[in-house]
């Protein structure tokens, strides 16, 4: 017997091990019980779960902007003044002599 | 939206559902096809008629037991799952896309809350003793079939594979659902789900081997 074969005989036996309860009265109080739980009025946590959320969400998509932003403007400025020594040698003078940074 | 859920809501569930049930245990078994009135459900709930729900709940409250109940092979802890599971999809029908079928929904809502259950049970080591040997529990009585040698044994072999082999093989060789159904529900890829069930076939044939072997293919 092939695997296919072997697998498709399996698949229809094991089909009857569904659980599938025969007593009604199962199915009912489940209904019932299904049907309590979506009349039960939405308590205080879960309102606030609700609001909480969408409003995490978006605070946490601008503190990630905010972050990008801040690196890339510190980026900017950190080549900017390197940019700037570079281009306003440095010069000091001790004893008369004087000292150039650039060079 | 109060008056709606007291009013007729639910009022001509019962001996309607039954009649239902009876009906559908086959036609719930068979791939989701467009159904306009569960279309119509859909539409009616999310317009705030709750009474609409029953269709859903008992088009689809068999097969959710049943998936819950192989997960976690309990007969409370899958009718507490199967209303969780039901209560939380009409919490969160709006995000639902009208069109879609609801049996896919409603079947990934109630895997992920079962495998949530298992992984409860591992974080705890107390009640993984109780429960890791579904065999020895009184739940197991509750299959009709195990009373058959045949399916008593295909059922312990099942449960003797690996953790999520034991998912895989039991969505796709006892509930009949297709691979890449069975991906939608356990968000694992149609990949993970073949290697799974691949590695659950080759174990089932050696431990099932002598029930098999005297075929005439």
């Amino acid at each position: 017997m092939t695997d296919e074969k072997f697998f498709e005989r399996l698949r229809d036996d094991a089909a009857r091990l569904r659980y599938e309860p025969k007593d009604a009265f199962v199915w009912t109080r489940l209904a019932a019980r299904i049907r309590e739980g979506i009349r039960r009025p939405v308590d205080l946590p879960q309102m606030l779960a609700r609001w909480f959320r969408p409003i995490a969400a978006s605070f946490l998509l601008l503190a990630a902007g905010a972050a990008v932003t801040v690196s890339w403007v510190e980026r900017a400025q950190s080549a900017y003044a390197v940019e700037s020594i570079a281009s306003h040698p440095v010069e000091i003078t001790v004893d008369g002599d004087t000292f150039s940074l650039t060079e | 939206m109060s008056a709606v859920l007291e009013g007729r809501a639910f009022a001509p569930l019962m001996p309607a559902a039954r009649l239902m049930f009876a009906v559908q245990s086959e036609v719930d078994r068979t791939p989701t096809e467009a159904d306009p009135n569960e279309q119509r459900a859909i539409a009616a709930v999310k317009s705030g008629d709750a009474g609409s729900y029953d269709y859903l709940v008992s088009k689809y409250m068999k097969r959710v037991v049943s998936i819950a109940w192989g997960i976690v092979r309990n007969a409370d802890d899958a009718e507490d799952l199967a209303q969780e599971a039901f209560v939380k999809a009409y919490q969160t029908i709006e995000r639902f896309k009208s069109g879609e079928p609801f049996g896919p929904w409603i079947y990934r809502i109630v895997t992920n809350l079962a495998l949530d259950v298992l992984k409860h049970r591992h974080r705890f080591r107390h009640e993984e003793l109780t429960d890791s040997h579904p065999a020895a529990r009184g739940d197991r009585a509750d299959l009709a079939a195990v009373s058959n040698q045949l399916a008593s044994r295909i059922d312990a072999a099942i449960q003797s594979l690996p953790e999520m082999q034991r998912i895989v093989a039991r969505l796709f060789l006892v509930e009949h659902f297709e691979h890449a159904e069975i991906a939608g529900m356990t968000q694992l890829s149609e990949g993970t789900v073949r290697s799974h069930l691949s590695l659950a076939r080759a174990k089932l044939r050696e431990r099932l081997a002598d029930l098999y072997e005297g075929g005439n293919d």
